[in-house]
């Protein structure tokens, strides 16, 4: 019978400790995952943050980009505001037909707006104040459950509009 | 039974750091989503007095004495944003133009002073005040 209780009682500790091994496993792989996605999350936010105070504050690098050859010795930096929150409609329509021509420019364009994470995309559009778009991209979003929208107010000749930048990371 | 009494210590010292990680994570996922979201606000505020300053509405609005060209503009504004836009005089005592939407207890805040050149040279001061809707007092 001793060693019998014996096994039993040893069979039973060592069961729990498995089970408490696998169980912390199990919780220090999600808790990586989930400080990676968050991670992950945070760097997109800010990435889409910056593009969009770029888009909206800045007039872009050089100032008459939209007149050039969209290359990346030509274009430094992409920007629609030859002031804070005043777009150029002739910088807007540069981008929105760059955007949407062919997928070298786009991805240039996300480089050159800092949207070049790892299996990311991006969209923007620009809407009215009945919430119409004026501009819009034409990049279907994947379904993904990380997207991340900012939107920001400026005025598209003298009316007000709303610029909202969408990123997410690709399924 | 020295083996169980072994166990039960340690997933009690397990739960324990499972509950104050989960804690932890929980706190600075909410704090980052707050964050974000007070920066947008921030953002909206700031962005809609500038507008209103260089579109003419602030000055449109002072001319008339009238919050109409303010609430015009504020249809701009998204939905789900809470805000109150007041133009003062030259003190922050009491406006001579207010627009608001719904009231907020806790809120960000934005500033602007504009010049009126017509008919005598006049600094007015536009505040926006905004917070989300399901945050409002």
């Amino acid at each position: 019978m001793r060693g019998q209780l014996f096994s039993f009682d040893f069979i039973l500790a060592v069961s729990l400790i498995i089970f408490i091994l696998a169980l912390s496993l199990f919780v220090s792989e999600s808790t990586a995952n989930s400080i990676n996605q968050s991670e992950q999350g945070r760097d997109m936010q800010r990435a889409a943050d910056g593009a969009l105070s770029q888009l909206i504050e800045t007039p872009g690098s050089p100032s008459n980009w939209e007149q050039l050859e969209f290359t990346d010795g030509d274009v430094a930096s992409l920007g629609l505001s030859p002031s804070r929150n005043m777009l150029d409609e002739g910088k807007v329509l540069r981008l929105f037909n760059l955007a949407n021509s062919n997928f070298g420019n786009y991805s240039l364009m996300k480089r050159m707006l800092g949207l070049d994470l790892p299996s990311s995309n991006f969209s923007i559009s620009i809407s009215n104040s009945s919430n119409s778009a004026i501009y819009e991209t034409n990049v279907p979003e994947s379904g993904s459950a990380s997207v991340y929208s900012f939107s920001r107010i400026a005025l598209l000749g003298d009316s007000p509009v709303i610029v909202n930048l969408r990123v997410w990371v690709e399924k | 039974m020295r083996g169980i009494f072994f166990s039960i210590d340690a997933i009690l010292a397990l739960l324990l750091a499972l509950s104050i990680s989960a804690l932890i994570l929980n706190t600075s996922s909410r704090l980052q989503a707050t964050t974000i979201a007070d920066s947008q606000l921030q953002k909206i505020a700031d962005d809609s007095l500038v507008s209103m300053d260089k579109s003419g509405v602030l000055g449109s609005s002072v001319v008339a004495n009238s919050a109409n060209p303010l609430k015009e503009f504020a249809r701009i504004i998204p939905g789900n944003v809470c805000y109150r836009i007041a133009i003062y005089p030259q003190s922050l005592s009491t406006p001579m133009i207010a627009q608001e939407n719904c009231a907020c207890r806790t809120y960000s805040i934005s500033r602007r002073s504009f010049v009126l050149p017509e008919p005598g040279t006049a600094i007015y001061l536009a505040e926006m005040r905004a917070c989300y809707k399901g945050t409002s007092g």
